[in-house]
């Protein structure tokens, strides 16, 4: 009984050895600050007027078989505020697991993990809006709709305008470029993050409203795929007043794994309270 | 646990502590210290004048005890902060608190509480309140004997980090445990060994949120969970004894190394010998990128989860002290020191009647051996060390001498002599000089008893820096290094067992500005009954770097009166 427990211990002291260390080979992220396209970088005009967009953060997950109806809510919605409303669907939670096939690939991220870890209840499915109360603000499916709408209402803070380009000289070389102009002034740093997301991918998915209720030919969409900045981005600004304008152009070697064509850069403004300002899915220039 | 901590904590609250002299309930004890200091504006030394116009530091200590169970904590003010402590401290309250309870072979304490693994090289939480610091942690640890011999600590805690009428903690979490086995208690066979050894290990993991950095055109991931580890060993036999720790930690891009991701590392050895009458002491120390915080953005005092100790020996004297300092130079360095003590047999002719002591050091440190990366390795590595051997950059050179006698039973007297190759640039002690300052300090010190009870203790102190080459009226002039030379005179009238009385005065008599060429004139007078201690003093206080331990803290010039005032019960 003795030696189980001490035992007992010293596994527990060893797991915390393990986790207890981040160590990070290559912590350079693709994505630079360095544009290096030949062409100059597009230049914009500040942008004194524009409206609110919205994120709409759906937790969801492959084994969770509820989530299949929020997701398709997330969809309707979408489509019904088309090109203001941006969806991310964020895998993660237990239910993202990955167990016997055909729930045999990991569709969780540093991104989707860190987003879940900062809800004040961990549930699918679950939603956020614009963040708006902070982080750790959850919002239940039934709830969205309204939520959306009020913040479509509201005047935007800043104003995002941007484009992803892919380089016509640099195989696998993508160009980024966002301008934000402030309408309004913000206290503390102003974050930018860059999520990536990618539709049509075909896998399964739990859905207890059908019959078979696995579904090995799911189509996912607006899956969050992983960041080209960080979880919670990069500062841009910090303590801005009303005019500023601030404009960040990147470069990144588009990894292979990730479909260009199906692929959405939603950029992703936010405040000091981690609250969403604005956001715009990028649009693919030619 | 919670049966034995909850009432006693309300014992300590409420009940008044003359119900508590009574023995079944337990004893409180308990200490109080008070500084307070008036400014007063003096152009010519820079004394500042903060907008109070007085200073005032507190800190009361009540500790309650019964049994294996104990309780305490500590009441501070800073109404407002003496200068020269952090300026942020502000107000009063209940800055240190804990419970703990101490049975058999488990140990366990709840609230604040301090902790130092080995050398303090990965772990050290400690206060040190002539500096200002107390990095104490707050949470809960666990001491657990297993064995005969055999110790085993678990923390979880917050660092405290600033005070505002009350503790006010960082938000990084720090976890640690700490094994440690001896030898010779813990295995029969070893247990009448001669030789007795002591083998330690260390786990220290911080945790503090993050994503990304930029820096240059790079994008960087943050680790948010940065670990540190270390092995010790001490070995002893006879007058031979001998302590090593080896140290590393894994990335930790912060505000000390430029947010590079070069891996931590650093090493201790000190080995010693000794004898009647004579003692040698060898020590290395080979530090790299191993500062380490519970924020990775704060620098200087604030949050250090472990300690670099000095290389040199902490000086006392004046001049020796506070004019050129060694501060640690956190970022890496290198440096050894070698020690030896004699004492000339007394009755022999060169021992006199009661015997002579000599001691002799040498110290250095100096920068690491490294050669710097270039392009993105260079943005995220920062260098790659080459050896431990020393740098091409010296920090500190310290060079000290001391011989004391007492040639009569109301006299005795002592000499030391110290030499200085101090790097100002490394430890910017001074802006009127860049570079390596020479400096030789003489001191001697007399201790005369008057008659009985009454001492006179007396330090006559001279700095000599060296000069170099400067253009002086359109001529180049051998120029006195920094302020140049200067001459400290100490008198100390001792009335046992109540009174006492001093002087100092610190005179810059060569300072290259005769305008500056200033005096520093400080008196004291001093009571003290039984435990309590009152003194009051008056004068100048010199800029400077004030250090213990390699740890140094910027105090400003001032100039009035200050009261201190020390309680034990």
């Amino acid at each position: 009984m003795r030696i189980s427990f001490f035992t007992f211990g010293l596994l527990g002291l060893l797991s915390f050895c393990i986790t207890g260390c981040d160590v990070i080979d290559d912590p350079v992220i693709p994505l630079t600050i360095g544009y290096r396209g030949e062409a100059p970088a597009p230049s914009f005009e500040a942008m004194t007027a524009g409206p609110q967009h919205v994120l709409l953060e759906d937790f969801t997950a492959h084994q969770c078989g509820n989530c299949p109806p929020a997701g398709a809510l997330a969809e309707q919605l979408s489509d019904t505020h088309d090109g203001r409303l941006h969806v991310l669907a964020v895998h993660a939670g237990s239910l993202a697991a990955v167990s016997d096939a055909p729930f045999d690939t990991d569709w969780t991220n540093a991104e989707a993990n860190a987003y879940w870890s900062q809800l004040a209840f961990q549930v699918n499915p679950i939603g956020r809006v614009n963040r708006r109360g902070g982080p750790t603000e959850i919002v239940s499916p039934n709830n969205w709709s309204a939520l959306v709408d009020n913040e479509l209402g509201l005047t935007p803070a800043a104003h995002i305008q941007g484009a992803a380009i892919a380089d016509p000289n640099v195989s696998d070389d993508v160009h980024f470029h966002v301008h934000t102009t402030f309408s309004e002034a913000i206290t503390g740093e102003v974050r930018l993050a860059l999520l990536l997301s990618e539709s049509h991918l075909i896998a399964a998915q739990l859905d207890y409203g059908n019959d078979p209720e696995v579904i090995t030919d799911f189509e996912h969409n607006h899956m969050l795929r992983g960041s080209l900045s960080g979880e919670d981005g990069l500062v841009i600004a910090t303590d801005p007043t009303s005019g500023t304008t601030v404009q960040m152009d990147y470069t990144m070697v588009w990894p292979s794994e990730w479909a260009q064509e199906n692929s959405h850069i939603l950029a992703v403004l936010t405040n000091a309270q981690g609250e969403v300002l604005n956001c715009l899915d990028l649009p693919w220039s030619p | 646990m919670m049966r034995h901590l909850l009432p006693a904590v309300a014992v300590l609250t409420l009940l008044p502590c003359a119900s508590l002299a009574q023995e079944d309930q337990g004893q409180i004890t308990g200490n109080v210290q008070l500084l307070f200091q008036t400014y007063q504006e003096d152009s010519l030394i820079g004394a500042q004048v903060p907008p109070g116009k007085t200073g005032f530091n507190a800190f009361g200590n009540l500790i309650y005890t019964r049994g294996d169970f104990s309780a305490g904590m500590r009441y501070e003010s800073y109404l407002d902060p003496i200068l020269g402590y952090p300026g942020r401290f502000r107000g009063s309250g209940v800055g240190y608190r804990y419970a703990s309870y101490n049975k058999e072979k488990f140990e366990v304490t709840i609230g604040n509480f301090y902790e130092q693994f080995g050398s303090g090289l990965i772990l050290r939480a400690y206060e040190e309140r002539q500096l200002g610091i107390d990095n104490a942690l707050d949470g809960f640890r666990m001491v657990v004997m297993p064995a005969p011999g055999v110790r085993v600590k678990g923390l979880v805690g917050k660092q405290r980090f600033d005070f505002d009428s009350g503790l006010i903690n960082s938000d990084g979490i720090v976890r640690a445990f700490d094994g440690e086995i001896n030898l010779n208690d813990a295995f029969e066979r070893w247990a009448s060994a001669g030789t007795r050894v002591t083998l330690g290990g260390s786990f220290v993991s911080r945790f503090q949120e993050g994503s990304t950095i930029s820096k240059d055109s790079l994008i960087l991931e943050l680790p948010q969970n940065v670990g540190s580890w270390g092995y010790r060993a001490q070995v002893q036999k006879g007058g031979f004894q001998f302590m090593g720790e080896y140290v590393r930690k894994i990335n930790d891009p912060n505000a000390d190394n430029g947010y590079t991701y070069r891996n931590g590392e650093g090493i201790l050895l000190n080995a010693g010998w000794s004898t009647k009458g004579l003692g040698i002491n060898l020590g290395f120390k080979g530090v790299d990128n191993m500062q380490f915080r519970s924020d990775r953005n704060l620098q200087l005092f604030d949050l250090p989860v472990n300690y670099i100790p000095a290389i040199t020996k902490q000086h006392t004297y004046n001049l020796a002290a506070t004019l050129y300092p060694y501060a640690t130079v956190v970022q890496g360095e290198v440096g050894w020191s070698a020690e030896v003590f004699y004492t000339i047999p007394r009755k022999s002719k060169l021992g006199g009647k009661y015997g002579t002591k000599i001691s002799f050091q040498y110290a250095t440190a100096s920068s690491l051996d490294t050669t710097n990366l270039s392009g993105v390795d260079g943005a995220v590595y920062g260098y790659e060390r080459n050896s431990w051997s020393a740098g091409s950059e010296l920090f500190i050179r310290d060079i000290n001498f001391d011989i004391s006698r007492k040639f009569s039973k109301g006299f005795k007297a002592k000499y030391a002599y110290f030499h200085f190759d101090f790097n100002t640039l490394a430890t910017p002690v001074t802006t009127d000089y860049k570079g390596i300052v020479n400096a030789n300090v003489h001191v001697v010190e007399t201790q005369v008893r008057i008659k009985k009870g009454h001492s006179l203790r007396t330090e006559l102190q001279a700095l000599f820096t060296g000069t170099y080459m400067k253009e002086v009226d359109g001529e180049m002039k051998p120029v006195k290094q920094d302020k140049g030379d200067w001459a400290t005179v100490l008198a100390e009238y001792t009335m046992s067992p109540h009174w006492f009385i001093s002087v100092l005065d610190q005179y810059n008599f060569g300072n290259p500005n005769p305008d500056e060429r200033v005096h520093y004139l400080y008196g004291t007078v001093g009571r003290i009954e039984g435990a309590h201690r009152l003194t009051v003093g008056y004068g100048k206080r010199r800029e400077g770097i004030f250090c213990i331990g390699g740890v140094c803290r910027a105090v400003p010039a001032s100039n009035g009166v200050e009261i201190t005032f020390t309680s034990s019960f």
